[in-house]
């Protein structure tokens, strides 16, 4: 049998299995499942606060007990504790790698890491165009994906690695809530840390190439870096973004970003879950 | 933390409730056909669909888009959909059973090569169903699978492939 003719055939049959088990009739009990959800979570706040106050209730009669019991002292301790002085000095937790943090909102993971070797001096701000590609940017159900391109405009090569610090900004520059996941897989792509050597003599980037134009990992990409950041459209609290603030691997100064395009986005894009969003390193 | 931080802790509205109920109430019996399609078990499929709606409940005031409700509400079927079946190891089970005759679509009454279907659906992983009935029977593209299923297009088309590869091998089989 012809492999078409035998995809058709399980196609065929799929859609016939699948009708049968859907046509089966609704239970009457699942029709009122929002109504009775709405009541059931009702109640099951109120029977979780009850647990809670029964809980604090126990923990103070415990504590209070044998001090009610022994005139107001513990057993084995003094009645006055000194207090430990304040600490002057600030405790330095470990870095973490590539998270250099120049904004407020901290990245919350950094995963294990793939090296590569390095063969260029690090990129400079001042070296560099970073551009929104909403070309190469999109989603589906739910999921958003903007992707930011990097392209060396200097006479030199320079390379960067690592993942950058996002902050989006409002239409008035100001600071819109960003959590930053950093990881190396989001529902559109995944990739490893690798050190990426921006080449010289690349076409300067466009925003608004036409959708579906140049794709990533095709012939026009070679010599430039991306950043792939994933989101949710779906979640309040949503801002629209007008720009992002993005501070590259090992370079201090950052470069905003508008994320506006006009006809398309004339706002900006929209991103939602508290500007939660999962961030892949730098990446070719 | 505040209570305002935290929409759903919020005491519900009756107006925010009886939307809730009116929009998620139309979805009750697509997100059935969903679960039921997933897992062919309409035991399950109905306990599924209750917790799904619980918890579409307990997030709704965070939903930005009410057109969105559905593919929203689908997400979170599927999810539960996948988790019951890791969980419940109902592949294996049903595969253990296929011998006896599977109790769970005996309603469904089976026969020639619809039962041959059945048969060969059970030896499929549970996103390899997920993703063979939301694209076969419910119309979703591979990347829309992907997004429902919160995995890549790659990995979606990936399943997909493996699952026709196991299904025409299992009906040239029977």
């Amino acid at each position: 049998m012809s492999d078409g003719f035998e995809d058709e055939r399980i196609s065929r049959t799929a859609h016939e299995y699948f009708a049968r088990l859907a046509s089966h009739d609704v239970s009457p009990r699942l029709l009122g499942a929002a109504a009775r959800a709405t009541e059931d979570s009702g109640r099951r706040r109120i029977t979780t606060l009850s647990i809670v106050i029964a809980t604090c209730a126990c923990v103070v009669l415990v504590v209070a007990l044998p001090v009610i019991l022994l005139g107001g002292h513990f057993p084995g301790s003094s009645p006055v504790r000194p207090i430990p002085a304040a600490s002057s000095s600030a405790s330095t937790s470990p870095t973490a790698a590539a998270s250099v943090s120049a904004s407020p909102s901290a990245p919350v993971t950094a995963p294990p890491s793939v090296s590569t070797a390095t063969s260029a001096p690090l990129c400079l701000a001042s070296q560099v165009q970073v551009a929104y590609l909403m070309g190469a940017s999109g989603g589906g159900a739910g999921n958003i994906s903007i992707v930011l391109g990097i392209r060396n405009r200097s006479p030199r090569p320079c390379e960067l690695r690592g993942w950058p610090i996002l902050q989006f900004l409002a239409g008035n520059g100001a600071e819109l809530p960003t959590r930053e996941v950093q990881t190396t897989s989001n529902f559109s792509l995944s990739t490893n840390l690798q050190t990426v050597v921006l080449q010289t003599g690349t076409a300067p980037l466009e925003t608004s190439q036409p959708i579906g134009s140049a794709p990533l990992g095709t012939t026009q990409d070679f010599g430039y870096g991306y950043i792939s950041i994933g989101g949710d459209d779906i979640l309040l609290p949503c801002e629209t973004a007008a720009g992002i603030r993005v501070v590259l691997p090992g370079v201090r100064t950052p470069i905003v970003v508008s994320l506006r395009v006009p006809m398309a986005f004339p706002t900006g894009q929209v991103v939602c879950s508290s500007g939660r969003v999962q961030v892949l390193p730098v990446h070719s | 933390m505040s209570v305002a931080d935290k929409p759903q802790e919020r005491v519900a509205d009756p107006e925010r409730k009886e939307n809730f109920e009116r929009v998620a109430g139309a979805e009750v019996a697509y997100l059935y056909a969903v679960a039921l399609t997933i897992t062919r078990d309409a035991a399950d499929a109905e306990d599924i669909v209750q917790d799904t709606v619980l918890a579409a409940w307990r997030s709704w005031s965070t939903l930005r888009d009410p057109s969105r409700t559905r593919p929203w509400l689908t997400r979170i079927c599927v999810n539960r959909c996948l988790q019951h079946l890791r969980r419940s190891g109902t592949a294996l089970r049903a595969n253990a059973r296929l011998d006896q005759g599977s109790a769970s679509t005996d309603v469904f009454r089976f026969t020639g090569e619809l039962l041959d279907f059945d048969r060969a659906f059970t030896r499929l992983s549970s996103r390899q169903r997920a993703v063979v009935a939301l694209h076969y029977f419910h119309g979703y593209t591979v990347a829309e699978c992907s997004g429902l299923m919160g995995c890549r297009p790659g990995t979606a088309r990936s399943h997909l492939a493996r699952a026709m590869a196991t299904l025409k091998q299992e009906m040239r089989d029977e």
